[in-house]
C-alpha cells in the first residue's frame, strides 16, 4: 500500500465526533476529585471554604468540558487514525494502526448505563497512551478495535504466522475463566480486605482528624463505663470475648477481601490470540485490554501459605512499555491470573513462552551453606533487641532467644526449598517456604547481566547473579540467584551474558 | 575462592585512565568529610576546654583515613572491557559486581564532562538499557578519546548502518 494511496482513502472518510453524551464523562471526570468533599459537605453540612473553592471550580469546568468535546474530531483511515483536538492550541495526531499495540476500553457504571466506553490507544513508546477518546458509543469503539487488529494481521504476515504455529488451539484460545467459585476462593485467601480496611480508616482519619479523636474517646468512655462488668466476668470470659472480638473482625474482613474480589474479578477471561493476550474483568468498572506478546517481560508466580491449602496461585507478568506510568494509564505489571491451579498457570505461560520451557523439569540447588547466610543475619540482629530487653527484664529477656531455634528451622526449609534453572532459555528463581514465589524470564528479554560478592558472600565462597529486565516492578521479587558457589554463578553469569550477546 | 578484582584474568581488561585518580579521590573523600562538623562542634559544646579535640581529632582522622582508602579502591578496582558482544564492567574492593551489557541491548549512549573533567581531559560514559537497574549505567574516569570510541563501538549494529542522508 503507498503512502499516496493511504492518504486518499484517510480523506475519504468522514470526520467523525465523539459520542454526544462526551462532555458528561469529561465533566465527570475533572468532577472526579471534588465529588468526596462534595458528598461529605451535602450529607453532613459540615467542611469549610476549600470545598466552596472546588465547587466554583467544578461551575467553570462545564463549559470547558462542552467545548472540549466540539473541539474533539477523529477520523479512522484505510491503516490510520487522526485525531484533532484542542481548543486553543489545536493538537493534529496521526496513529498508524500498526503501531498500535493495545486498544484498551474501560467502561463505569457510568458508561455501561450509556453504552459508551472509554477508549485508550496505546502505543510502545511514550510514557502516556498516545490517544484517549472520552467517549465511544459502544459499536463505534468496537468496530475501532476490530479495525485496528485486521490492520495488524495484513501488516505483518510473517510474525503472524510464526506466533500462530506456537499456539495449538487456534486464533483465539481461552485461557482463564473464573466463576463464582473460584471468586469466593479468591476472596478467602486474599488479604485485600484488611488493606482496604486500613486505607479506609487512613483517609477517614486524614479527612477529618476528629473523627480520630472522637472514636478513641468512645471506645475509652465505652471501656471505663463497663470496667466494672468486664472485672466482674474473669479471666477466662475475659480472654473469650476478646477471641470472638478477634474473630469477628476476622470474618468481617474476609467478607470485605470476597466482595473485593467479586466487584474486581467478576467475569474475569482471558485468551490468547496470535498476538497478544486479552484480558477482561470487572462488575462495575469493566476492564478490556490486550497485552502484545512482544510486550511480555518477566514473570512471577506466587503462592502464600492459605493458598497452597487451596491448591491456587497467582500469575503476574511485567509489560514493556510505559515506563513510570501509574497502572491507571498503561498498565506496567499485569496480573494474568488472580488464582488460578497449577494446571491453569502452565496453560498460560505455555502459551507465552517456547514450548517445554516451564514447569520447569529440574531445579538446582544454591550453595550447601546457604541456609547460614539465611540464618546468621537476622540471628544477629535479633541479639540487638535481647540485650535491651534484658538491660530492662533482667533474665526474663533471655526468653527472646528462644526464637533462635526457629529461625535457624526456618532458614533450612527456605535453603531446601530454594533453587534456580536455566534451561530450554528461561531462567527461573524460587524461593520462600511459608509464602513461595517464582520469579522467571525469557533469557532473550534480560537487558543486563550482573556477577555480584559481597564481603559476607566472599567468606563463604557465594556469589549472586542477577539479571536485569526492562519494567521490573519494585514489589515483585528480583530476578536474582542469591547464594550459588563462586565458579557455578560465574559459569551461569559467562551464559547468560553468550546468550545475550548474540 | 574469591572474585578477584585486582588481578583479572585477561590482558584486555583496562584500568580508568589515571588522570582521573585524583579527581577520584577527592569527589570520595568530601562526603567522608561531613560528619567531622558535628563532631567538632559537639564536644567542643559539650566538654570544657579543649578536651572536646579529644574526640575530634580521631574522628577526623578516621574519616580523612577511610575516605582516601574508599577513593583509592575506587579507581584502583575498576576495570572495563570491550568485547564482540558488549561491554564489561568490574568495580569494588568489598562489594564486588562485574556488569555485562550486550551491544544490542543499548539503547543510547550520553558523554558527559563536567568543568573538573575538561581540564584534565576526562569523560564520564553513561551507557542507557531498557532495563530497570542498568538504564543509566554511569562510569566516570574515562578519556576523552576513549569514551568516544567506545560510544562509537557501543552503538548498537542496526542502528550504525542509519546515514544520515
Amino acid at each position: 500500500m503507498t503512502t499516496a494511496h493511504s492518504e486518499a482513502a484517510t480523506a475519504a472518510t468522514p470526520e467523525q465526533r465523539l459520542h454526544p453524551l462526551s462532555w458528561l464523562f469529561e465533566l465527570f471526570n475533572v468532577l472526579k476529585q471534588f465529588i468526596v468533599p462534595l458528598l461529605f459537605l451535602l450529607f453532613t453540612g459540615r467542611g469549610d471554604r476549600y470545598e466552596f473553592w472546588g465547587l466554583l471550580a467544578a461551575g467553570v469546568m462545564v463549559p470547558l468540558a462542552l467545548a472540549r468535546y466540539y473541539s474533539f474530531r477523529y477520523r479512522i483511515g484505510a491503516d490510520r487514525i487522526v485525531i484533532r483536538s484542542g481548543l486553543l492550541q489545536r493538537t493534529v495526531r496521526d496513529i498508524a494502526f500498526t503501531r498500535i499495540q493495545n486498544v484498551s476500553l474501560h467502561r463505569s457504571p457510568l458508561h455501561r448505563l450509556m453504552g459508551v466506553a472509554e477508549v485508550r490507544l496505546e502505543t510502545g513508546g511514550g510514557d502516556k497512551e498516545e490517544g484517549r477518546m472520552r467517549v465511544l458509543g459502544l459499536p463505534e469503539a468496537e468496530r475501532l478495535r476490530q479495525l485496528v487488529r485486521s490492520g495488524e494481521t495484513e501488516m505483518r504476515p510473517t510474525e503472524a504466522s510464526t506466533a500462530e504455529a506456537a499456539i495449538d488451539g487456534g486464533p483465539d484460545t481461552p485461557l482463564l475463566q473464573l466463576d463464582w467459585r473460584e471468586l469466593l476462593k479468591l476472596g478467602l485467601v486474599s488479604n485485600k480486605g484488611m488493606v482496604l480496611v486500613a486505607a479506609g480508616l487512613g483517609a477517614a482519619f486524614q479527612f477529618d482528624q476528629g473523627l480520630a479523636r472522637a472514636t478513641l474517646n468512645r471506645a475509652a468512655g465505652w471501656l471505663w463505663d463497663h470496667g466494672s462488668e468486664l472485672t466482674a466476668l474473669g479471666p477466662v470470659r475475659y480472654v473469650l470475648a476478646g477471641l470472638l472480638v478477634l474473630l469477628a473482625a476476622f470474618v468481617a474482613l474476609r467478607l470485605i477481601s470476597v466482595v473485593q474480589a467479586f466487584l474486581h474479578y467478576h467475569g474475569f477471561n482471558l485468551r490468547a490470540d496470535r498476538h497478544r493476550l486479552s484480558l477482561a474483568r470487572g462488575l462495575l468498572n469493566r476492564f478490556e485490554g490486550a497485552l502484545p506478546r512482544t510486550r511480555i517481560q518477566a514473570w512471577t508466580l506466587r503462592q502464600s501459605w492459605l493458598q497452597r491449602r487451596v491448591a491456587r496461585f497467582d500469575l503476574r507478568v511485567d509489560a514493556a512499555g510505559g515506563k513510570n506510568v501509574k497502572s491507571e494509564n498503561m498498565e506496567a505489571h499485569w496480573q494474568l491470573a488472580p488464582i488460578a491451579d497449577a494446571g491453569h498457570i502452565a496453560g498460560i505461560v505455555d502459551a507465552v513462552l517456547p514450548a517445554g520451557a516451564w514447569p520447569v523439569q529440574r531445579w538446582r540447588p544454591l550453595h550447601a551453606n546457604a541456609w547460614q547466610r539465611e540464618f546468621k543475619a537476622p540471628a544477629l540482629f535479633l541479639l540487638i533487641p535481647t540485650a535491651i530487653l534484658v538491660y530492662w527484664l533482667q533474665a526474663w529477656g533471655l526468653l527472646l532467644l528462644l526464637s533462635h531455634p526457629w529461625l535457624w528451622f526456618q532458614s533450612k526449609q527456605w535453603a531446601k526449598h530454594a533453587g534456580y534453572s536455566y534451561a530450554n532459555g528461561l531462567i527461573a528463581v524460587r524461593e520462600g517456604w511459608i509464602g513461595k514465589t517464582w520469579r522467571f524470564a525469557e533469557v532473550r528479554k534480560v537487558q543486563a547481566v550482573y556477577l555480584k560478592q559481597s564481603p559476607f558472600d566472599r567468606r563463604h565462597g557465594m556469589a549472586t547473579v542477577f539479571c536485569d529486565t526492562v519494567n521490573a516492578g519494585s514489589l515483585e521479587p528480583p530476578l536474582a540467584v542469591r547464594y550459588l558457589p563462586l565458579a557455578e554463578a560465574q559459569a551461569l553469569h559467562a551464559a547468560i551474558a553468550a546468550a545475550i550477546a548474540e | 575462592m574469591t572474585l578477584d578484582a585486582q588481578t583479572p584474568d585477561s590482558p584486555e581488561w583496562h584500568r580508568l585512565d589515571p588522570a582521573a585518580r585524583p579527581l577520584m579521590r577527592i569527589s570520595t573523600v568530601l562526603p567522608f568529610l561531613i560528619p567531622i562538623v558535628p563532631a567538632t562542634v559537639l564536644p567542643l559544646t559539650l566538654m570544657p576546654g579543649w578536651w572536646g579535640l579529644s574526640v575530634t581529632l580521631p574522628v577526623a582522622l578516621a574519616c580523612l583515613g577511610l575516605g582516601l582508602v574508599v577513593g583509592h579502591n575506587r579507581w584502583w578496582c575498576t576495570f572495563w572491557r570491550l568485547e564482540d558482544g558488549g561491554f564489561r564492567l568490574r568495580k569494588g574492593r568489598w562489594w564486588r559486581t562485574e556488569v555485562f551489557v550486550p551491544r544490542s541491548r543499548v539503547q543510547h549512549l550520553d558523554i558527559h564532562n563536567g568543568p573538573l573533567e575538561r581540564a584534565r581531559g576526562l569523560a564520564t560514559l553513561v551507557i542507557h538499557t531498557a532495563g530497570t537497574q542498568s538504564h543509566a549505567l554511569k562510569q566516570a574516569g574515562f578519556r576523552q578519546e576513549t569514551a568516544t570510541r567506545l560510544r562509537d563501538a557501543l552503538i548498537p549494529e542496526h542502528r550504525r548502518d542509519d546515514s544520515a542522508l
